[in-house]
């Protein structure tokens, strides 16, 4: 080996990933080569010098900080998954779900009676004519209702997909006090929103449902 | 005879594996964060971008056989998206500033305090003189001098010919010591 040769895989060698031939033969060249010692030797000591160069340690509670994403993800598809799985809906409401650019929320919802401290399961069934994936889901729920088994949360989002066809999202739904409200559900997907208003009216003496199930058509 | 490649087949499915996988890696990925960013908050900020990306890489991260050089490159790339762009780059923080080496010298309190200053001194010399470098330059000697990762890696991380990474070596060291020399 000469010493462009050498220059050529020094790097190499200092971090022996060179096959064990080429190996010897650069340590047999160095041990001959003042010129290609003394560079190697500059290199070497620029590295010690530049991996002392010192890294502040994190601040505290670094790593359950960084974790604490991973911990939010599973938690809001834990509340999601309870949310699904809710059994018995005593309401259908039947949404078709094409994914246009217009933002004007769907109409023609029937308002859903309810009396104070009922709960109601709603099952929102969302037609897709084709199976989206990355679907985002917005609920948004004003006025005095609630959904049962998370009470104080207003808003739940989350990422889904949509099969071809019927899907049902259940919502136990919580009068807690009387007037109007209002349950908004979001689908995002590529940028385009389809909003869908659910009405609710809350009476203090329980009214008798219209229909267990609304038709409304995309 | 067959010989069958080995190829890590790791169960990163639930959030709770993610979890327990990517923990011992946040302290290497924070020191290479900070290597870029030269600050801590940054530092922290770029780290969990790369954790909350690597969520959605849990399959390919299953049979990825080197972690270490793949990490450093999601790291690498999330660095450059975020904060190259945003012009937030350490190259753009850090200024020279002639009072640095006068303030470090008043602050000596040590019982051996000529040592001590020399090394920080050198430190403080050899850090500025990495961040004069330019960015490509800069990105190797960090990588290769000082994280340790192999040429032969960092084709694989910067996306780079081995021919364009020595010479950026050799150019960003010649570059140091002539810097070190003038001191």
């Amino acid at each position: 080996m000469d010493c462009r040769q050498l220059q050529q895989c020094i790097d190499d060698y200092l971090d022996g990933v060179l096959p064990a031939g080429e190996q010897d033969m650069a340590r047999q060249h160095l041990s001959k080569c003042k010129e290609c010692q003394s560079e190697l030797n500059q290199i070497q000591e620029l590295r010690q010098a530049l991996r002392a160069l010192p890294v502040p340690a994190p601040g505290p509670g670094f790593t359950s900080r960084m974790l604490e994403p991973i911990r939010q993800q599973q938690r809001r598809k834990n509340a999601v998954n309870g949310l699904i799985s809710a059994l018995a809906a005593s309401l259908v409401i039947w949404l078709g779900v094409h994914i246009m650019p217009a933002q004007q929320p769907d109409t023609g919802v029937d308002a859903i009676a309810m009396s104070i401290s009922e709960v109601r399961n709603v099952s929102l069934v969302f037609r897709a004519p084709d199976a989206f994936n990355k679907v985002t889901m917005q609920l948004e729920l004003d006025g005095n209702i609630e959904l049962a088994g998370y009470q104080g949360k207003t808003e739940l989002e989350w990422q889904t997909t949509l099969k071809k066809g019927a899907n049902t999202l259940v919502l136990p739904i919580k009068a807690i006090g009387s007037g109007d409200a209002l349950v908004t559900a979001r689908i995002k997907h590529q940028g385009k929103t389809r909003i869908f208003r659910i009405p609710v009216k809350i009476d203090r003496t329980k009214v008798q449902l219209r229909s267990p199930e609304v038709f409304v058509s995309a | 005879m067959v010989i069958k490649q080995f190829r890590p087949n790791r169960n990163i499915k639930s959030a709770r594996q993610f979890e327990q996988f990517i923990e011992p890696h946040l302290p290497h990925l924070y020191q290479l964060a900070y290597r870029f960013c030269n600050n801590q908050a940054d530092a922290e900020d770029l780290v969990q971008d790369v954790v909350i990306k690597l969520l959605s890489k849990k399959d390919e991260m299953s049979r990825i056989e080197k972690l270490r050089p793949w990490l450093a490159k999601i790291l690498y790339h999330q660095f450059v998206d975020l904060y190259r762009q945003k012009e937030r780059s350490a190259l753009g923080l850090v200024t020279e500033d002639e009072n640095l080496l006068s303030e470090l010298v008043a602050s000596q309190q040590d019982s051996d305090p000529e040592h001590h200053m020399e090394m920080d001194i050198h430190q403080r010399h050899l850090q500025h003189a990495m961040q004069s470098l330019n960015e490509d330059q800069r990105t190797v000697i960090l990588l290769h001098d000082v994280e340790g990762y192999t040429l032969t890696e960092l084709e694989g991380i910067l996306e780079c010919p081995l021919g364009t990474l020595k010479s950026r070596l050799n150019r960003a060291r010649q570059y140091l010591r002539e810097k070190l020399q003038k001191i």
